[in-house]
């Protein structure tokens, strides 16, 4: 059988139909036992395991897996979508009588205003509650408050920078984390991959709210645009391996042969590795996307395009201590002192990191902009990058994965650092400023899975361990 | 030529700099752990009784007599030091070069030597008494005519506590990471506690196999499995303690005593 096409959401109408064979399928595995491999909560719980669910007898090796701040980000939730868009496609055909080779949609909202205005709105098949009969839409959900399927996606929440770098992983503490996200090997301040920040968590937070399902990893996969959230992120990881000068794949073994415990399309258990899942057409049904190549790395497998690695960043200037965020917060770095490169020529090979360590929170704050200006300076601040919450409070439970370290985001700031002539004098007026971007309410959820909401135990909340300024 | 290299900035140095300074760092964490085994292996033989008593109520008097003449604080001391160096290195310099990292240029050395200071307290405070714990069981259950199944027993004791949920949160925990200060005497308390905070999420997540095992004496091979198996753990995507509970269930026939030490001393040989 040919290999499945997956579609842009926007190019489809209403009635398409992969929008309304997706729409009863999902309305089908919402009815199914959450027990089974092949129903929603149960596909849902793969992903993550909402407060209060008891994970059942033999479903521990497959609930709660979701990877978020290390170097399997990307090809586990690749294996993941596989996994439900084989399960999808099964009950389509099989349990609906429908055709066969359903394929997931994805849905674009990168794409260019000029050429799809509406593309930074969600597809209507998914913002009414009730079809027109008046029977609940089941691709309906909890999300943040909002008309017309406008969840003010800006330009910084959709933004493409992910795209310009140009290695999958940077090793090393104080540097960003590349393409993909950190090494998991031992996982201390787990960063975000640029992709993974943006527009990832961005789109998160901006389309739950402050409790809708797509706010909390626990819930996420309960909402059905969130297959199509992450479709779009596995297209844009497939486009950025097909750009000229990028680092190619991790070839570490460590990586490549790290199994996943996922289910096929019938309910079998399958394992996946992420050399498994980088030749899309050959993931257990195959896919491509409409409007990207099929990536090809270099003849001798992942890696071989790898590029020269930097050498560890170093600490030059620092603030004082741990500060709580809200919706305006400043605070200034001080220089350490000794032998430093902040002097070194600007445009020769010296890199400046701003970073926000050990990042911990509770509930969903929404997300903050990252500005930068020098102390008196009255005109608007610089616009670093963006400090995204989707996960954090995860992030910040001792008990869970990251050890209640919460999240180290680094960012390049070598441009902003040359054209403010930062140095060892200055550095002390060099203030970072954080703009909180709220969250709005959720709507309430649809009412079979409306036990899984997410209960708010108090005010969400954010506290930066500290700013420090490393250089490379 | 190491000491310079190990005290300067990462970002400064040239690229044979760097490699110099992962090799350092390298050698001394294989330096560290060979100390460790040398000594495990040459000096440490921690002598449980496993002794042929008699069972009754005499059992828990003669272990107790037994435990005090036998095994002096400096003995379980240097032994448990020995066995932190032959096992821990690997586990806990990732942590050390994290704050190393994050430290200070200037105060690199001396922050990472609060950070391990701080971790190995929490170790002999809890690791010292935990081994005299295990010296006076398995003179107990020599006193009582089975010292013969202290190993095999701790091993097995050991496996059950592995399957714990709380030993999968505190592997959790163990890859933690808090922010540090940087300046003043804030810099050094950080580092201290940061190294304690790190200890007790160590001993609460290894103490078992760590000290169960041992019962049946100092076992070398034993405690290489140990330590290949926290190593595994502690670089996993997921904590799989199952693994290390399997590792140990297959090890305990290898805690049986040698027929050359069916009767092994009461007192240790020094």
């Amino acid at each position: 059988m040919a290999v499945r096409v997956r579609r842009s959401v926007w190019g489809m109408s209403q009635d398409d139909p992969a929008l309304t064979w997706y729409r009863e399928a999902v309305a089908w595995l919402i009815d199914e036992d959450g027990g089974r491999p092949r129903s929603w909560r149960y596909l849902a719980f793969v992903h993550g395991v909402p407060g209060g669910v008891a994970v059942p007898v033999g479903a521990d090796a497959f609930w709660g897996q979701c990877n978020h701040q290390n170097w399997f980000f990307l090809p586990w939730h690749r294996a993941y979508l596989a996994s439900f868009e084989a399960t999808v496609a099964d009950v389509v055909e099989r349990e609906l009588g429908g055709p066969a080779g359903w394929a997931l949609p994805y849905w674009d909202y990168t794409e260019d205003l000029a050429t799809r205005p509406e593309a930074r709105l969600m597809h209507p098949a998914f913002t009414e509650r009730t079809l027109d009969d008046g029977t609940p839409n089941a691709l309906w959900s909890r999300r943040k408050s909002v008309a017309g399927g406008d969840f003010g996606l800006s330009d910084r929440i959709v933004s493409l920078d992910a795209l310009t770098h140009d290695r999958f992983t940077v090793p090393g503490a104080g540097t960003t984390e590349g393409f993909g996200g950190p090494d998991s090997m031992l996982n201390p301040g787990a960063g975000n991959g640029a992709i993974e920040n943006l527009p990832h968590n961005a789109i998160h937070g901006a389309i739950g709210g402050a409790d809708g399902f797509m706010s909390f990893p626990e819930t996420a996969a309960l909402d059905p645009i969130f297959w199509l959230h992450h479709a779009n992120i596995d297209r844009l990881w497939e486009r950025w391996r097909s750009l000229p000068n990028v680092g190619g794949s991790p070839d570490e073994d460590r990586w490549l042969d790290e199994p996943f415990a996922l289910h096929d399309g019938t309910g079998g258990e399958i394992a996946l590795t992420p050399a498994a899942v980088l030749d899309t057409t050959a993931l257990l049904h195959g896919y491509v996307y409409d409007d990207t190549p099929v990536a090809k790395e270099s003849e001798g497998g992942p890696g071989v395009m790898a590029i020269a690695r930097p050498g560890p960043a170093t600490l030059a200037a620092a603030n004082e201590g741990p500060i709580e965020l809200g919706d305006e917060t400043a605070t200034s770095v001080g220089f350490l002192g000794g032998p430093s490169l902040m002097g070194a020529a600007p445009g020769g090979e010296r890199r400046v990191y701003l970073n926000l360590e050990n990042v911990t929170g509770t509930g969903m704050p929404g997300d903050f902009d990252v500005l930068v200006r020098q102390t008196g300076d009255l005109g608007e601040p610089v616009y670093v990058g963006r400090l995204t919450t989707f996960g954090l409070e995860r992030a910040s439970d001792p008990d869970l994965g990251h050890g209640g370290g919460g999240i180290t985001q680094a960012f390049d700031v070598t441009a902003i650092a040359d054209d403010l002539g930062l140095d060892e004098a200055s550095v002390g007026d060099f203030e970072v400023l954080f703009r909180r971007d709220a969250p709005g309410a959720s709507d309430e959820a649809p009412g079979a899975l409306a036990e899984y909401s997410p209960v708010r135990r108090g005010p969400a909340t954010v506290r930066v361990g500290r700013v420090s300024l490393f250089y490379a | 030529m190491t000491a310079a290299v190990l005290h300067s900035s990462p970002g400064l140095l040239t690229p044979r700099g760097r490699e110099l300074l992962l090799s350092a760092r390298l050698a001394g964490t294989v330096g560290v752990m060979g100390v460790g085994w040398l000594l495990v292996g040459g000096h440490g033989t921690i002598s449980m009784p496993g002794m042929c008593g008699d069972a009754g109520l005499g059992a828990a008097a003669e272990a107790v007599g037994w435990t005090v003449r036998t095994a002096r604080p400096w003995q379980l001391v240097l032994d448990w030091v020995a066995m932190l160096a032959a096992t821990m290195p690997p586990v806990v310099a990732p942590m050390a070069v994290h704050v190393a990292a994050r430290a200070d240029p200037a105060r690199r050395a001396r922050s990472t030597a609060l950070f391990l200071l701080g971790w190995s307290a929490c170790w002999l405070v809890v690791g010292v008494p935990a081994i005299a714990g295990t010296a006076f069981t398995s003179a107990l259950l020599g006193a009582m005519g089975v010292g013969w199944a202290a190993g095999p027993l701790g091993c097995l004791a050991a496996a059950g506590l592995r399957l714990r949920p709380a030993v999968t949160r505190a592997l959790n925990r163990c890859h933690g990471t808090v922010a540090l200060r940087t300046r003043g005497s804030g810099a050094d308390l950080d580092a201290l506690s940061f190294g304690a905070l790190h200890g007790r999420r160590c001993v609460a997540a290894c103490w078992a196999p760590m000290v169960l095992p041992m019962m049946g004496g100092m076992n070398g091979p034993l405690l290489a499995v140990v330590a290949a198996g926290l190593w595994l753990e502690r670089v996993g995507r997921r904590p799989r303690p199952q693994a290390l509970a399997m590792l140990l269930c297959v090890a305990a026939p290898t805690a049986l005593p040698s027929p050359a030490h069916a009767h092994p001393p009461l007192t240790r040989s020094v």
